[in-house]
């Protein structure tokens, strides 16, 4: 039995591998990895995850096990950390490992208690295996999944996706107006640290979506509006400058114009 | 007030006899074709001086180490009152006396000013040129950053091809193995101390020179010089007032022109150097732009020193290119047909140098320039994803 479990163990990774396609940078290939021999179909959805697509997780990473171990019995050992399939209870933990932010959020929302059946984990909106990249695109079908019949909810869901859209817009609106002035204006360099602070802002808010308090999202987006507002009163100040500058000019070249007029006159006085 | 003054110290030293040589020349009569191209020379000694001040303002706050640098220029630029715009004045000034010395050159060629017996003129000219380059060379290190350090690594690293005396000059240079904190103490004397006053040695006796010979006729040098009552006679006017105020104008315009540039194109300032990571398009100012693209074509070792070999025929011009009597660039087409295809070729190279390794965009098309300066055409993507 053995032999036959190894021999297909040969042929069904790279059966496995031919769906896959390449094997991103920095990651190993899961024709190395034992697990999907069996769990192939869970091996293919990971394929195709941001998890696997970065370089970042194996299957280790959530389930404990030893992925490079051919025998079940050792791979799946006690002492490899193996836990299976995480229980409802777990699921949050383990996220938090990485998302402790999200995490964070979570425990403060209405759907922080694992006791009741109705409340999703984490991979209910995110998915387990093939974990695509979190965006408020995720809230466009996952909200509605549980709430076409709670108005409410869906309406608190859309006012924090727009609440967010709007602050990434602010920021890049104020981002191309920074890189656009910067080019002309190399004093400008002194405030991209404060851009920074603002696109780190912004990082800040979006674990807390969350917690989906509308109150919070609020909140937070006023103090990266405040973070862009001292951005902005420096990009008027540069362009204010800018303008100074031309009548700088003007002034200079009326006094050399009066100069040379003048020596000219002189000149032809001789 | 003046007149008292001056009268005190008359009384001591007798300068009298001082003062009225120094007038006889100054109003020495100028020749009758000598016109706004002749006032080049006065905008450089002024481009010269306001780079003197620039600079000193500048060494003020400048602090000479890899590790202070570029800090302290960051400091210039946006804590030191005004320092951006004295940084960016003696940044601009820097290309517009490359410019004008070019130009400057041009002329006196164009209309034989370097003939007999101005040879020595010319030379000291050359060399000045010489220093000038010299001075953009070394200041080009000085913000630290990665453009100003990389841009001396390549330019170091050419010399060192030179079969055995290379790889000594090099280290020589840049005081070790690779460019670093005593490249920069090195660059930083010569810049602001050994040039310098090379530069005012070669500038007072160019001077003293023009104004002891006075300024050239387009007279063959087979004719004996006008004397001064000759070019009276011929209408000429004394270069004290007359053509001082015409030097004036020029001067103004070219004030303008500086502070304009650096009131509305600030000096850059980028990425502080990092010896570990080589950004992308590194390229030296627009000067050595030409010998830069000419590495690419020849053998480096051809290429090294075909700069420096044509610093040698500018001096070779007087003594042994162009030797006949003739002042009139129509009289002598050849060696202007020469002059203007060797320019035209330098300006060339200067310019694939500029394209090199860039996309433009130009008569419709897009075009990527390779290393060689060659433009191949690129396919643009549209916005629905179709290659056109």
């Amino acid at each position: 039995m053995r032999h036959w479990l190894l021999l297909l163990s040969f042929v069904l990774p790279a059966a496995v591998s031919a769906q896959e396609g390449d094997v991103p940078p920095g990651q190993v290939s899961l024709d190395d990895v034992w697990c999907t021999v069996c769990h192939f179909e869970q091996g293919d959805e990971f394929a195709l995850s941001v998890h696997y697509q970065r370089g970042l997780l194996l299957c280790n990473d959530c389930h404990g096990g030893d992925p490079f171990e051919p025998r079940p019995e050792r791979a799946k050992a006690a002492a490899t950390g193996f836990i299976g399939k995480p229980s409802r209870a777990a699921v949050a933990g383990i996220c938090a490992r990485c998302h402790s932010g999200p995490a964070e959020f979570f425990a403060m929302g209405p759907h922080a208690s694992t006791a009741d059946p109705n409340n999703p984990t984490c991979i209910t909106c995110h998915q387990n295996h093939r974990i695509l990249d979190a965006t408020l695109a995720v809230m466009d079908t996952t909200c509605a999944a549980c709430h076409s019949d709670n108005p409410g909810a869906l309406t608190r869901a859309k006012a924090i996706q727009a609440a967010l859209r709007q602050a990434a817009q602010d920021l890049h609106a104020v981002e191309a107006r920074f890189d656009s002035l910067q080019q002309l204006d190399a004093g400008l360099r002194r405030s991209a640290g404060l851009l920074a602070s603002a696109a780190g802002v912004l990082r800040q808010i979006e674990p807390r979506t969350h917690a989906l308090d509308v109150s919070l999202i609020d909140a937070s987006t006023t103090a990266l509006r405040e973070e862009l507002g001292v951005v902005q009163s420096l990009l008027d100040a540069a362009e204010g400058w800018r303008q100074q500058r031309w009548w700088i000019v003007a002034g200079v070249w009326s006094f050399v114009i009066t100069n040379v007029v003048l020596l000219w006159w002189r000149r032809r006085q001789l | 007030m003046v007149h008292r003054l001056w009268q005190w110290f008359d009384d001591r030293l007798h300068l009298a006899p001082v003062r009225q040589v120094l007038l006889d020349n100054l109003r020495k009569p100028v020749p009758r074709h000598v016109n706004w191209l002749f006032t080049l020379g006065a905008a450089l000694l002024l481009l010269l001086g306001v780079q003197l001040l620039t600079g000193v303002l500048l060494m003020v706050h400048y602090k000479p180490s890899g590790s202070e640098a570029f800090a302290s220029i960051e400091s210039i630029m946006y804590q030191v009152p005004l320092g951006w715009l004295i940084r960016s004045a003696h940044s601009w000034g820097a290309h517009l006396i490359v410019l004008l010395a070019l130009l400057h050159m041009f002329r006196v060629f164009f209309y034989g000013g370097f003939k007999k017996p101005r040879e020595l003129t010319w030379i000291i000219g050359v060399a000045l040129l010489a220093v000038i380059l010299g001075f953009g060379f070394t200041g080009y290190l000085l913000p630290w950053d990665q453009v100003a350090y990389w841009g001396t690594v390549v330019a170091t690293e050419a010399p060192a091809s030179l079969p055995v005396l290379g790889p000594i000059t090099r280290e020589f240079m840049i005081g070790g193995k690779e460019v670093a904190d005593a490249t920069l103490g090195r660059f930083y004397v010569v810049h602001v101390f050994l040039l310098p006053l090379l530069l005012l040695a070669l500038m007072g006796l160019h001077l003293f020179l023009i104004r002891y010979q006075g300024i050239s006729s387009l007279r063959p040098t087979s004719e004996p010089e006008p004397t001064a009552e000759q070019l009276r006679a011929d209408g000429a006017e004394p270069f004290f007032p007359h053509h001082f105020l015409r030097d004036g104008a020029t001067m103004y315009v070219v004030l303008g022109i500086l502070i304009t540039l650096a009131l509305l194109y600030p000096a850059h300032i980028g990425a502080p150097a990092d010896p570990l990571t080589t950004p992308a398009g590194i390229k030296p100012e627009w000067y050595f732009l030409p010998a830069y693209q000419l590495l690419k074509y020849v053998p480096e070792v051809v290429g090294v020193n075909v700069p420096p070999l044509l610093l040698l025929v500018l001096i070779l011009v007087p003594l042994v290119i162009d030797t006949s009597p003739e002042r009139h660039p129509r009289r002598r087409p050849r060696v202007v047909a020469g002059w203007l295809i060797v320019s035209a070729l330098i300006f060339l190279l200067g310019g694939l140098g500029h394209l090199s390794e860039t996309t433009q965009s130009f008569l419709g098309g897009t075009y990527h320039f390779d290393v060689q300066g060659m433009p191949h055409a690129v396919d643009t993507v549209d916005e629905a994803g179709d290659n056109r």
